[in-house]
C-alpha cells in the first residue's frame, strides 16, 4: 500500500500529467496519420526520454501506447483507411456510420469502447503481472533460455510473410546483440576495428532506422500506406446508455478477449480485434446488421485492440518478454531509464511497476478526455500533407538517433538500419523479430552459457525432468515451429491447387 | 513477375548467406578463442557460431525456395526516383548536421525534402521550412535539454 502511495504521489505532479495529456494526444495523432501507428508513435519520442526521469518517461510511452491504437479508429471511422493495422476490423461498421452522417457517433462509440478494454486489461495486468513474477522468480538461466526461445519462435513463426525469413529475421536480431563485448570474457566481437562498435549496436539508432526512416522509404517507394485521402470532420456524441446496455455482453467479451489475446506472444491488436468482430458475428445480439454501420461490430473491433495494451505488458514487465513490436520499444524505454524488465522488476523496482499500472489506468481516462475535446480538432490533421509529415519523421528520427549519445556515429547506424530495413521489408522479411532479438540477445547469450556452465556443456540436459518448467516450454516452442512450417505449406499447397484448377 | 519476386528471394538468401560465411571466417580469428581459463569451455566464438549456423541454413532454405517457388504473389520491385532522391537527401543531411549544426542544416534538409519528393505547394513549403526547423530546434534544445549538434559559426545552433 505504501509502494503504491508512493507511486501515485510521483505521478500526480503537473509534470507527469502534462506528458500523460501531451502523450495522449500525439499518441492519438500519430495513430490515427494512416501508416505510422504504434510503434513509430513511441520510437520517434523514444530518444527525448534520456533527459527525463523514469516516472514521466513511463508515463509518456504508455500514453502513447494507449492512445495510438485508439487513434487508428478515427482514420478508419472517418476515411475509410485505418491508421494502424489494430483498427483494420473497425472500418467494417465505422465507414459506413460515418455515410451515413454520424461520424461522431462512430467516434463516441470507439472511444469509450476502447476506454473500457484498456481499463479493463489495465486491471487484468495489475493482478495477473505480479503474480506471474512470482511464479517466474523460481525461473534458472534455462528456464529464461527456454522461454526467450519460445517468445522469439512465436513472434518469428506468426510474422507476417514466410516463416523462414521471419526465423531468419529473429537470428539476425540476436546475431546485431553479439556485436562488442563478450559478456563472460568481455572479448570484443565483431568490430571490425570501428572504435564505436566495441560498445555494441545501441538500440535506439536500430529501433529509429528500422521502424521510422524504413516506414518513410516505404511510402515514398509506394510500398507502405497509401496518401492519407481528405478527411471528414468529425466530432464526438455519445450514444444512450440504454444502447450500450444492449451490447453489454460484446463489450465485455471483446474486452476479454483482446486481453486474453494480448498476453500471448506474437499475436497482437490486429488478430485481438478480428477474433473479437468474428465473435460478435457469431453471438452478438445485432449480429446480422454488423458490415452495415452497427456499433455492436465497433464495439467488438475497438474494445479488444484496446484491451491488448494491458495484456501485453503482462510478460512484458513480468518475464521481460516482450510479445510484439510494440511492447519491444516499450521495454527498450525501461532499459535505457537502467530498469530492467523481468522477474526481478516488482521485487527491485515496486515503485515504477505501480506507477506504470496507475499510468495505464490515467491514459485511458486521458484518452477519454482528448477526444471528447479535441476529436474534431484532431481529425483535422489527417489531411495534413504526407511530404510534410514525413520530412518531419525524418528530422525527429535523425535527431532521436543523435541524442542518445551526441554521436554522428549513432546517426549514421540509423541511417544503415533505415535503408536496410526498407529492403528487408521489399524482401518481405518482418522487422519486428529483428528488433525484439537485438532487445533480448544479451539476455538469450547469457542465459544459454550459464546454463551450459550449470549442466557441465550438456545442451541435452536441457530437455531432461530435472527442469521441468524448461522441459515443457522448448515442447511448446517445437511445436510452435512444427505448427507454423505445416500451416505455411499447407497455405503453399492451396496456393498450388487454386493456380492448377 | 513471378521470376522477379523469385530472384528477389534468392539474391536476399544469397547475401545471407554470404554474410553468414564471411561472418563465420571471422570468427576464426585468435581473438575469439578467448582465454581458456575465463571461457568455462565456451569460446566467445561459441554463440555467435550457432546463430550464424541457423543462419546460414536458413538463408540456404530461402535460396532454394526462391528457385523452386513459382507461385509466389509478386511485388512491385521498382526503385523510384523519388525514393533514391529521398535517401540521397536523407544522407546528405545526416552528413551536413554534423558540419553545420542542427538548424541550418534542418532548414536546407526540409526544403530540400519536400522539393525532391515532388511536393508543389511553394507556401506550405516556405511555411514549413521556417516554422518546423526553428520550433524544433527551441523545443529539443529547450523544455527538452536534447543535446543537437552545432554549427562552427554561430554559438548555440
Amino acid at each position: 500500500m505504501d509502494v503504491l502511495l508512493l507511486a501515485a504521489q510521483q505521478l500526480l505532479t503537473p509534470m507527469v500529467l502534462a506528458v500523460i495529456v501531451f502523450g495522449t494526444i500525439f499518441g492519438v495523432v500519430l495513430g490515427a496519420l494512416p501508416g505510422l501507428g504504434s510503434v513509430l508513435a513511441i520510437t520517434i519520442v523514444l530518444p527525448f526520454t534520456f533527459s527525463m526521469d523514469i516516472v514521466p518517461s513511463v508515463a509518456l510511452v504508455l500514453s502513447i501506447y494507449c492512445a495510438s491504437v485508439y487513434g487508428g479508429s478515427l482514420s478508419a471511422i472517418l476515411i475509410n483507411t485505418p491508421g494502424t493495422p489494430q483498427s483494420a476490423a473497425t472500418v467494417l461498421d465505422g465507414f459506413p456510420l460515418t455515410r451515413q452522417g454520424k461520424a461522431g457517433e462512430a467516434i463516441g462509440w470507439a472511444t469509450i469502447s476502447s476506454v473500457v478494454g484498456g481499463l479493463v486489461s489495465a486491471v487484468v495486468l495489475i493482478i495477473a503481472a505480479p503474480q506471474l513474477a512470482k511464479v517466474a522468480l523460481s525461473f534458472g538461466p534455462i528456464e529464461t533460455f527456454a522461454l526467450i526461445c519460445l517468445a522469439l519462435t512465436c513472434i518469428a513463426g506468426v510474422s507476417q510473410g514466410s516463416i523462414v525469413k521471419g526465423f531468419l529475421a529473429g537470428v539476425l536480431g540476436l546475431f546485431l546483440a553479439t556485436i562488442g563485448s563478450d559478456p563472460i570474457t568481455g572479448t570484443v566481437r565483431f568490430d571490425f576495428n570501428i572504435f564505436q562498435l566495441t560498445a555494441g549496436v545501441s538500440l535506439i539508432p536500430v529501433l529509429v532506422g528500422m521502424f521510422a526512416l524504413s516506414e518513410v522509404f516505404s511510402r515514398l517507394s509506394g510500398h507502405g500506406s497509401q496518401a492519407t485521402p481528405q478527411a471528414v470532420r468529425g466530432g464526438f456524441d455519445i450514444a444512450p446508455f440504454g444502447e450500450w446496455w444492449l451490447r453489454k455482453k460484446t463489450l465485455v467479451k471483446s474486452a476479454l478477449i483482446g486481453t486474453f489475446v494480448g498476453i500471448l506472444p506474437g499475436t497482437g491488436a490486429a488478430t485481438a480485434s478480428f477474433i473479437s468482430y468474428a465473435e460478435a458475428k457469431r453471438s452478438g445480439r445485432f449480429r446480422e446488421k454488423l458490415g452495415t454501420g452497427e456499433p455492436e461490430g465497433l464495439i467488438a473491433s475497438e474494445t479488444s485492440n484496446n484491451a491488448v495494451t494491458g495484456g501485453a505488458l503482462v510478460p512484458t514487465l513480468a518475464l521481460g518478454i516482450p510479445g510484439d513490436a510494440v511492447t519491444a520499444v516499450v521495454m527498450s524505454a525501461l532499459i535505457i531509464q537502467g530498469v530492467q524488465p523481468g522477474v526481478r522488476l516488482f521485487v527491485d523496482n515496486p515503485e515504477v511497476m505501480n506507477a506504470a499500472f496507475l499510468v495505464l489506468i490515467l491514459s485511458n481516462i486521458a484518452l477519454l478526455v482528448v477526444a471528447f475535446f479535441g476529436a474534431r480538432l484532431i481529425t483535422r490533421i489527417l489531411a495534413l500533407p504526407e511530404p510534410v509529415l514525413l520530412a518531419m519523421v525524418v528530422v525527429l528520427s535523425i535527431v532521436g538517433a543523435y541524442g542518445v549519445n551526441g554521436s554522428m556515429f549513432d546517426v549514421l547506424v540509423a541511417l544503415i538500419a533505415g535503408i536496410v530495413g526498407y529492403g528487408l521489408r521489399l524482401c518481405e522479411v518482418p522487422v519486428a523479430p529483428i528488433v525484439i532479438g537485438l532487445v533480448l540477445g544479451p539476455i538469450f547469450e547469457e542465459t544459454l552459457r550459464q546454463g551450459l556452465i550449470i549442466t557441465d556443456g550438456s545442451f541435452t540436459a536441457f530437455f531432461t525432468l530435472s527442469n521441468p518448467i524448461a522441459l515443457g516450454l522448448l515442447c511448446i516452442t517445437v511445436l510452435v515451429v512444427v505448427f507454423a512450417v505445416w500451416t505455411e505449406l499447407r497455405a503453399q499447397r492451396r496456393a498450388t491447387q487454386t493456380d492448377v484448377e | 513477375m513471378q521470376t522477379r519476386k523469385n530472384t528477389m528471394d534468392v539474391a536476399f538468401g544469397a547475401i545471407m548467406l554470404f554474410l553468414a560465411v564471411a561472418l563465420l571466417f571471422e570468427t576464426t580469428r585468435p581473438q575469439y578463442a578467448g582465454i581458456e581459463s575465463l571461457n568455462y569451455g565456451f569460446p566467445p566464438s561459441f554463440y555467435p557460431r550457432i546463430l550464424l549456423s541457423f543462419w546460414t541454413v536458413l538463408s540456404v532454405i530461402v535460396i532454394v525456395r526462391g528457385l523452386r517457388d513459382r507461385r509466389s504473389p509478386a511485388q512491385g520491385t521498382q526503385v523510384s526516383l523519388r525514393l533514391v532522391g529521398a535517401i540521397a537527401v536523407t544522407a546528405g543531411y545526416v552528413w551536413l548536421l554534423g558540419q553545420a549544426g542542427f538548424l541550418i542544416s534542418t532548414i536546407l534538409f526540409v526544403l530540400t525534402f519536400l522539393v525532391v519528393v515532388g511536393y508543389r505547394q511553394w507556401l506550405i513549403i516556405a511555411a514549413v521550412t521556417a516554422v518546423f526547423p526553428v520550433s524544433a530546434w527551441w523545443l529539443l534544445n529547450g523544455p527538452l535539454r536534447l543535446v543537437l549538434p552545432t554549427s562552427p559559426w554561430f554559438a548555440g545552433f
